[in-house]
């Protein structure tokens, strides 16, 4: 952002030396990339290679003078083009594009599936690879699992039952694991990716068309299956019958099957038996809620990804704020860089406004009441106890979580959270919410915990 | 500066450079020439910041010097005189043009003021390929290209250098051309393989110049952001277009559930035939007939009418019935140059393949219309 400011002083005085015509053709896009600091030489970036032969030919001298002005570091400058980077959001791009010749052309014409680069074989998106996925403590059993099924397809982890909550990667690793499986055993091996509601509508179009037979082998002809979000399967009777006998039949020829879901097979409620013990009958691994750490290191390997550089001091920001879900992380750090690269920077203001739009819950109100009664049911205290001036250990760490919720959620100020919850002093609301606080970024299962409660909270 | 010049040698200079003067408000030098002598060659350029054009041409120097003038007016009066010798002679901010019974002057621009064309420094990798080879292939890939706003990655002819020889690529996402040229034919000095997109713009301008041109070898230049193709006369260097172009290998159907071998310029003369029905979508539906010894063409309009016509064709595999915009049909079936060609087919909602018989270095991939 420093180097910005720098850029904008210098185009400033160079504006005044030199035609505005010149101004306008060759140092109007122009950007100062960065500096290296051992050496003193600025890097600036310009549209095109004639701008850049032209200023490193003319302006050259007037360019470093100005520089050295501002910054006298700065020895020397190096000229680079920039790249009109077209950030390919494929898929955006796609609909708009299939919309736009709608209008324009006709409505028949169909495309080349060339935004699809999704393989029509195995249905796997390439963009999902086991290097990019970012291993903590959070998924790492599953990882491990994964590979161990990479190493040895259809023998060791069958079937390999992967879950966690939304947004926390189990179709990035599944894909991932398929990507992988067609990388090593090179084509010899069919790999299958679908998601559950493909399945369905396999299942559907099979019993309309009659043509049930054409599914069956579909599914069955594979060497690794990979269904998405099997939770959903579950209650729709001919599909879990037919799954079951895909199951069966893979399972037999040790084909290997790789299932994810949003719960633990026993937590689907209308999964039918002897589905769910199938699934128990393999490997379980759980992803759960990403620590601190992984958060950071999540948002960083993103960064670097981009090629913009942000500030740790926002980057922790943002780790610390965002904790439930990745997806969402990823979204707050793609309008954070949007500001950072149109905007000319961002602010710790506009940096909260983003998390809580892009994190905000329904908006749902919710009282003191309710935060207490949540929690001590929760905890299975009696709500009064939470009130009271008691001691006792069992109703100290709830009462501390009540305060921080109190503080978290409805922003009320420490005296009165104190008086809410037994008359107590303000020290010990602070006490209790930077206990609690501490507590979540430290222990994993205690923010499960608070996760859990909150998510009561804001159900209820 | 002062030379004599021949009128088509000088005609022929500044229609080459024609191509890329440039429509830039902001700097009007931009719609110069700038002519300039070295070592006795008169060398002319133009650009418009996207792609520049170096013309080298011959006459008699008898000054040495530089000049810049605005190239439209200088054409036309190169383009009306009648005499075979020119004299051009700048005398201050004047540039003289004087014939046997013709003398005018140009107010001249400011020399300084002209871009420097950026040239490609590592001029140890090229490639060089006969002329007439490149303008046939652009011109076999260029009919699939568009120029498109949303998706510049396609907005330019895909080009890779590969061991076994070079690749070109174009494609408007409805169909798809590409042609490949055995490293036979060219000489390559590259030593890993090389990829880039050219912009259509350029492309084009490539085809148009190198058309007029004698026959002989262009020189391929290639650095991460620009290209550049040299002739004995001529120097074109553009950008490229920065981005990937699309894996279009995985779209080209591998096995085909049907082929059918086509006489190509009587298949071509029924669609031209049959598309005159064709309504606002441009559809024809192409039916196998019932002893697969001929294709049926049809196409129909409520208000028009319809019509139908037959082709003989030898039929492999199973009938089939597709619908295809016809000018993506009769586009791909104008780049081959065979008496037959192979129309290859999967399913009904998958690209089409068209190919030659005998010659696997061109293909054309088509979309059919859903049904």
């Amino acid at each position: 952002m420093e180097s910005q400011e720098l850029w904008k002083a210098v185009l400033g005085e160079i504006e005044l030396q030199i035609s505005r015509p010149n101004f306008l053709t060759w140092l109007k896009q122009s950007q100062l990339v960065g500096k290296n600091e051992r050496d003193g030489v600025a890097l600036v970036s310009l549209p095109n290679n004639f701008a850049k032969e032209w200023v490193k030919n003319r302006y050259h001298k007037i360019i470093l003078g100005s520089l050295r002005n501002f910054d006298p570091s700065i020895k020397n400058i190096d000229y680079s083009v920039s790249h009109q980077t077209t950030d390919g959001g494929g898929v955006s791009l796609a609909t708009q594009n299939k919309r736009g010749v709608g209008e324009e052309k006709n409505e028949l014409n169909q495309q080349l599936p060339l935004e699809l680069k999704v393989d029509p074989k195995t249905n796997l998106n390439p963009r999902y690879t086991l290097e990019s996925f970012i291993v903590g403590s959070s998924n790492e059993l599953a990882y491990a699992a994964i590979q161990a099924v990479i190493k040895d397809v259809g023998k060791k982890y069958n079937p390999l039952f992967v879950y966690g909550g939304v947004g926390l990667g189990k179709t990035h690793l599944i894909q991932g694991a398929g990507n992988e499986i067609i990388k090593h055993y090179q084509k010899n091996i069919a790999v299958l990716y679908v998601t559950s509601e493909k399945f369905l509508n396999d299942v559907v179009s099979g019993i309309r068309n009659k043509r049930i037979d054409d599914m069956k082998k579909k599914y069955r002809d594979v060497d690794v299956l990979i269904i998405d979000d099997i939770q959903f399967i579950g209650g729709k009777a001919t599909t879990e019958q037919e799954f079951f006998h895909t199951f069966n039949a893979l399972y037999e020829n040790n084909k290997q099957i790789i299932i994810s879901s949003d719960r633990p097979p026993s937590a689907i409620p209308t999964l039918e038996e002897r589905l769910r013990s199938r699934f128990e009958g393999g490997m379980i691994a759980d992803i759960s809620y990403p620590d601190y750490e992984m958060r950071l290191a999540i948002l960083k390997t993103k960064t670097q990804k981009k090629g913009v550089i942000i500030e740790d001091k926002i980057l922790e920001h943002i780790a610390s704020k965002v904790q439930k879900n990745i997806r969402e992380l990823e979204g707050v750090l793609n309008k954070v860089v949007f500001y950072i690269q149109h905007k000319n920077g961002i602010d710790g203001k506009k940096l909260d406004d983003i998390i809580n739009e892009t994190t905000q819950t329904i908006s749902k109100n919710i009282t003191v009441q309710e935060i207490i009664k949540t929690v001590a049911d929760f905890f299975e205290v009696p709500q009064v106890d939470l009130t009271d001036r008691s001691r006792k250990k069992e109703v100290v760490e709830p009462r501390q979580i009540a305060m921080y919720l109190l503080r978290d959620i409805l922003k009320l100020s420490y005296p009165h959270i104190g008086e809410k919850l037994g008359k107590r002093d303000h020290t010990t609301a602070i006490h209790a919410c930077e206990k609690i606080e501490k507590e979540i970024n430290k222990n994993q299962q205690f923010n499960q915990k608070i996760m859990l409660i909150k998510e009561r909270l804001y159900k209820s | 500066m002062k030379l004599i010049v021949l009128r088509n040698k000088l005609l022929e200079a500044l229609s080459v450079v024609d191509r890329a003067v440039g429509e830039n408000s902001n700097l009007p030098i931009l719609k110069c020439v700038y002519i300039r002598t070295d070592d006795n060659k008169i060398i002319f350029t133009t650009t418009n910041l996207e792609l520049a054009i170096t013309h080298v041409s011959s006459g008699k120097i008898i000054e040495n010097g530089e000049v810049a003038i605005p190239l439209h007016l200088f054409n036309t009066i190169v383009k009306n005189i009648t005499s075979e010798r020119i004299t051009l002679e700048s005398k201050g901010k004047k540039l003289f043009i004087e014939t046997d019974n013709y003398e005018a002057f140009v107010q001249t621009q400011e020399i300084k003021e002209f871009p420097i064309i950026p040239s490609i420094h590592n001029k140890n990798q090229s490639l060089q390929i006969n002329s007439k080879t490149l303008v046939e292939t652009i011109e076999d890939v260029i009919v699939a290209t568009q120029y498109s706003e949303i998706r510049p990655e396609i907005s330019g002819i895909f080009m890779g250098v590969e061991e076994y020889g070079i690749t070109y690529a174009g494609t408007d996402s409805f169909r798809l051309a590409e042609k490949k040229i055995d490293s036979g034919i060219i000489k390559s000095t590259f030593i890993e393989s090389v990829k880039c997109i050219i912009p259509l713009k350029t492309s084009e301008e490539v085809l148009k110049i190198l058309h007029n041109q004698e026959e002989g070898d262009v020189s391929i230049f290639i650095d991460p952001t620009q290209i550049l193709f040299k002739t004995q006369s001529v120097e074109i260097i553009s950008r490229l277009i920065d981005g990937n172009f699309p894996d279009y290998q995985s779209i080209i159907p591998k096995q085909t559930q049907a082929e059918v071998i086509v006489p190509r310029q009587e298949f071509l003369s029924a669609i031209r035939l049959t598309s005159s029905f064709s309504g606002r979508g441009n559809d024809i539906t192409l039916t196998v007939g019932e002893n697969k010894k001929y294709i049926e063409l049809f196409s129909s309009d409520n208000a028009l009418g319809e019509n139908r016509c037959k082709v003989p064709v030898h039929l492999k595999g199973e009938r089939f019935t597709l619908v295809f915009n016809w000018k993506y049909l009769s586009d791909g079936f104008k780049i081959f140059k065979s008496d037959e060609l192979i129309i290859g087919m999967t399913t009904p909602d998958r690209p089409v393949v068209i190919k030659n018989q005998t010659d696997p270095s061109l293909i054309y991939v088509a979309m059919p219309i859903k049904n």
